[in-house]
């Protein structure tokens, strides 16, 4: 909000510009800007949504009389008033008190009106208001000056000469100021004549009685509306305006008063006229001045930090807060009426601190035992399996949990995802269901960008439909591996790169004490034969697989591979086994290898599930060494080698040991799947 | 005299030795010196007699250490020479080194985590809650109540309109506190939304939250709890000021401001010339918020605090736009 300089400084004697800025911002009414309009400095206040009273000059000039200690200047609005009293001329009805709990008018008859004067347009302008007439511009004048929103009618065109405080009927029509017109409902507050709405209430005034050069009488209105009508109405409508801004965050109760005298004389000062006497004032419960109890030693004992009482005192006083010692070290304070933010002793600690300031706050440690802090275990793990993708070769990417319905769908979500009522583009405007369409949509991003791999993972949620409405939040880790070429090592044949992505997963997880179990599984947006279920605990939780060539189409991803894993991490934390020591053996162990050809059908699960179910005396462990097909090994056939290492816990092993198993291995291999030893 | 036949023979064997590439090289050189037959030392011992009678017990000394010393020279060259033969040869040394294929934390981790860790280590809990949250517990519960204007601080993303995306993390507050008595003593890190997309930023961000509720809690000790948490993150000695603002779940509240990092105070571009750095909220609980969870705002007291992960590891690594952070650009994430 911008407010010129020197019109706060009419009201009260201020230092130079920087010290002005300096004090307002450490007291919360942060100055955020600061331009010479006019010759003059006009600063932007960031005056935050609890302050309506320094929505204006004379509050503004309030704060700086306390904050730097001199007087606060009354405001000029002596008028002279003539004629019939102001009752004999109009009338005011509110048949909606709930909704306006004070309404007065005054009337000035025998105008003649023209453009408002230099000085005052000057003031509108550095206001950033655009001067209208003489009479709109007195009520914007006084908006900004005194903060109480104005209305002026056009009393020639009022029906009867009066008004009617009401809701709307039901599909009533107004054509607001701005020209367009607006169909009502019994939620809107109107201000009527005796026949239809000539303003919605607190928000906007209407087209048809609006002042103009032509008017001669005018009906000026200084009215107090309940604050979340208008909230509602400015919602509903679209319509913000500077009265609605103030309105709902509450205006003074007792503002109509002085704000009408004062727009009442501008107005007589430039358009001539006559001042009706004795306003209608239709307040039928005035306000109750609120008294609250502050403790000094609450103030002291919440802050850590002493205020003097006297000061503590002297701050509240000069804001306009009246105090009575009540003799125990705490005061009954009755709150001025224009600070409708105030109400609990909480509200008024905060007033001192403000205007005394938090330099003299020191800065203490909270002393006592702490309780027993740290990651819970579910944390804590995923930190762990950052840790070990990263060890495996992954970077970690952060998506938005929004993402585009469009590639949800293409990519096979299992479920519709959850869409925002308000978002802001359409490629953010579901809940993610899985992890995968942002992370596909990274790696063309980078694709297109030249990145000839991409190795990712993420951590986060998944957010899944349910029937209550509120979706369920599923966490969840995702990799991704893509490569625009078959990878190559050196020396060596490509490795399929599905079994880099299985083995990473695997390792990264065997890591954290999670034994996986894999099982070939048909899923998209996997390809047909790629893809596996990931299983720990007995428990389904996840796919791994080589992404189906059309999942890569939806996301835009022009050649190469893709294999993905993801899988939930709820609960997996309490299936970690901590490591569990085994001793070691003193004797020496042996290593041998068998070489096999078997049937290209035959799978390693397969053959590595009949060779564990052997009764091997002494083999610790079974590894898969090569498995080969190609040159110098029939067509329908791969050959295999498979390494195992023999020990005892209890003496030195030898050849015979060793040799016995031979027999076993081959004939069970031969019997199950026709292999042949080479 | 002897002397000088001496030295000539030494540098002589030291520099065929030093060129000897292999075993037989070696062997034909000791044959050559120390030979029985014909070797150069024996015929240096058969030059004996020819020595004056009183210098011939120093020149037997002399042969015969000089003789140790090629022998030894001898040994030291097979062992180099064998050696050559078992080790590879031929590898240029400035090739570059294989480094592990290791990735790399996204630097909101790498921050959020350096975070936590200070916290931690002053006996604070990690906490979560949802991202998907009800009107409630982000709003109401918080002091925000419906149709107030304090609710327009927070452009908010809603799904209905009683559940939204979280805009703050402040939530994570209410949960705690329905969950649990005084003491608490938490920070509360995670997503955040606000409908809000422009050159500053993102629709989705990440926040810390702190909470402390104990007895006899002050303002001062949030001012020295984050005074000792920034000195601890920016590896330095910062100064904290509070600067009053309104915040609809704390009174007092105030917007924390930070002696700029970059310049120490005397002022940059970063810090706009003030040399402070706005970097959060915090304040006192309000009593409001006490009587959503049943907690006796005379019995307990309590401050909260707020910090965009964002804005700090933006300021720790120099990052220029937070645009960067969620594009997952693999040239960015490999930075970190």
């Amino acid at each position: 909000m911008k407010f010129p300089i020197p019109w706060i400084g009419q009201y009260t004697e201020l230092p130079g510009d920087d010290d002005v800025a300096r004090a307002f911002t450490l007291s919360g009414s942060e100055v955020e800007g600061r331009e010479t309009e006019e010759g003059e400095t006009v600063m932007e206040f960031g005056i935050t949504v609890n302050r309506p009273d320094c929505m204006n000059v004379y509050g503004l000039a309030r704060e700086a009389s306390v904050l730097f200690g001199k007087r606060l200047k009354p405001v000029e609005a002596a008028v002279l008033e003539s004629g019939p009293s102001t009752a004999q001329l109009t009338s005011v009805v509110v048949e909606a008190p709930e909704l306006c709990p004070r309404y007065r008018a005054r009337v000035i008859r025998g105008v003649k009106v023209g453009m408002s004067p230099a000085w005052m347009q000057k003031r509108l302008a550095q206001c950033g208001l655009r001067p209208i007439n003489a009479v709109v511009d007195a009520t914007n004048f006084v908006l900004m000056e005194l903060g109480h929103p104005l209305h002026a009618f056009d009393m020639d065109r009022l029906k009867e000469r009066r008004i009617v405080v009401r809701r709307a009927g039901p599909g009533e029509k107004i054509t607001t100021l701005d020209g367009v017109e607006r169909t009502l409902d019994p939620e809107r507050l109107v201000i009527a004549d005796s026949l239809r709405p000539v303003a919605l209430a607190g928000v906007m005034g209407g087209e048809d009685t609006g002042v103009t050069f032509g008017t001669g009488s005018i009906l000026l209105e200084g009215a107090v509306f309940e604050p979340v009508n208008i909230r509602r109405t400015s919602k509903a409508l679209g319509l913000h305006t500077d009265a609605s801004h103030r309105y709902e965050r509450g205006v003074d109760p007792e503002g109509p008063v002085a704000a009408l005298d004062r727009c009442a004389k501008l107005i007589l000062d430039m358009c001539g006229g006559t001042l009706a006497p004795d306003p209608v004032d239709v307040y039928p419960a005035p306000a109750v001045p609120k008294r609250v109890i502050l403790r000094h030693g609450r103030l002291v004992s919440l802050l850590g930090m002493d205020i003097a009482p006297e000061r503590c005192a002297s701050i509240l006083t000069a804001l306009g807060f009246g105090l009575e010692a009540r003799g125990d070290g705490s005061w009954a304070v009755t709150v001025p009426s224009f600070r409708v933010d105030v109400s609990r002793e909480a509200d008024l600690i905060e007033e001192v601190v403000r205007v005394n300031g938090l330099e003299g706050l020191r800065a203490e440690l909270p002393q006592g035992i702490d309780p027993v802090g740290g990651r819970p275990a579910e944390l804590e793990f995923e930190e762990r399996l950052r840790d070990q993708l990263v060890a495996a070769g992954c970077s970690e990417a952060i998506h938005m949990s929004m993402t585009d319905p469009a590639v949800e769908k293409a990519l096979g979500a299992c479920a519709q995802a959850v869409p925002l009522a308000n978002s802001l583009a359409p490629a953010n405007s579901v809940l993610r269901t899985s992890l995968l369409p942002p992370l596909l949509l990274t790696a063309a991003k980078n694709r297109s960008r030249g990145a000839r791999k991409v190795a990712l993972f993420e951590l986060g949620r998944a957010y899944l439909p349910a029937e209550s409405g509120r979706p369920g939040e599923d966490p969840r880790a995702a990799v991704l591996l893509y490569a625009d070429a078959p990878a190559k090592t050196w020396g060596a044949a490509p490795v399929p790169r599905l079994l880099d992505l299985k083995g990473k997963v695997e390792s990264a997880l065997d890591r954290l004490g999670l034994e996986v179990v894999f099982t070939a599984a048909e899923r998209f947006p996997f390809a047909s034969g790629l893809c596996l279920n990931l299983s720990v605990g007995g428990r389904r939780v996840g796919s791994v697989g080589t992404l189906a060539p059309r999942a890569l189409d939806a996301a835009g991803l022009k050649g190469g591979s893709a294999h993905y894993a993801e899988w939930s991490l709820g609960g997996l934390e309490a299936l970690c086994r901590p490591p569990s020591f085994t001793s070691l053996s003193r004797y020496p162990s042996v290593v041998r290898d068998f070489s096999f050809m078997a049937d290209k059908g035959v799978s390693w699960a397969a053959l590595r599930g009949k060779l564990v179910s052997l009764p091997l005396p002494n083999v610790k462990a079974i590894h898969l060494v090569d498995c080969y097909e190609g040159e110098g090994v029939p067509e329908d056939k791969r050959s295999w080698t498979v390494s195992m290492i023999f020990q005892s816990p209890d003496r030195t092993l030898t050849e015979e040991d060793v040799v016995s198993v031979a027999p076993v291995v081959t004939g069970a291999l031969q019997e199950a799947f026709g292999a042949v030893l080479r | 005299m002897h002397q000088e036949r001496f030295d000539d023979i030494r540098a002589r064997f030291a520099e065929e030795i030093a060129s000897a590439a292999s075993e037989s090289d070696v062997l034909d050189i000791k044959g050559r010196y120390t030979g029985k037959k014909r070797g150069i030392l024996q015929e240096l011992m058969a030059s004996l007699k020819e020595v004056a009678p009183e210098e011939r017990p120093a020149f037997g000394q002399a042969v015969n250490a000089l003789k140790s010393e090629l022998e030894q020279g001898v040994d030291e060259a097979l062992a180099r020479v064998r050696d050559a033969k078992r080790a590879p040869a031929g590898l240029d040394v400035t090739l570059p080194g294989l480094r592990p294929d290791l990735g790399h934390l996204h630097p909101i981790t790498r921050v959020r985590r350096e975070i936590e860790q200070i916290f931690i280590s002053m006996g604070y809990a990690v906490a979560t809650g949802p991202e998907v949250e009800d009107a409630y517990h982000n709003f109401e519960a918080l002091n925000t109540p419906a149709d107030h204007p304090s609710r327009d601080i927070q452009d908010t993303f809603y799904i209905t309109p009683d559940v939204l995306l979280r805009t703050q993390t402040s939530p994570v507050q209410i949960r705690t506190m329905e969950a649990r008595r005084p003491p608490i003593k938490i920070i509360a890190p995670g997503r955040v939304f606000r409908r809000d997309d422009d050159v500053s930023h993102s629709p989705m961000f990440f926040q810390v939250e702190g909470l402390v509720v104990d007895r006899g809690i002050t303002m001062a000790h949030l001012k020295g709890t984050l005074t000792h948490f920034y000195s601890a993150l920016f590896h330095r000695d910062v100064e904290v000021r509070f600067r009053p603002s309104f915040f609809p779940f704390t009174e007092p509240s105030a917007e924390t401001d930070l002696t700029c990092v970059i310049c120490g105070g005397s002022g940059c571009a970063v810090c706009k010339r003030t040399g402070w750095l706005e970097i959060g909220g915090c304040g006192m609980v309000d009593p409001a918020v006490f009587g959503f969870v049943g907690i006796d705002p005379e019995e307990y007291t309590g401050f909260a605090f707020g910090l965009g992960i964002d804005r700090i590891a933006m300021l720790k690594y120099g990052i220029d736009h937070i645009r960067h952070l969620y594009d997952n650009d693999v040239r960015f994430l490999e930075q970190f």
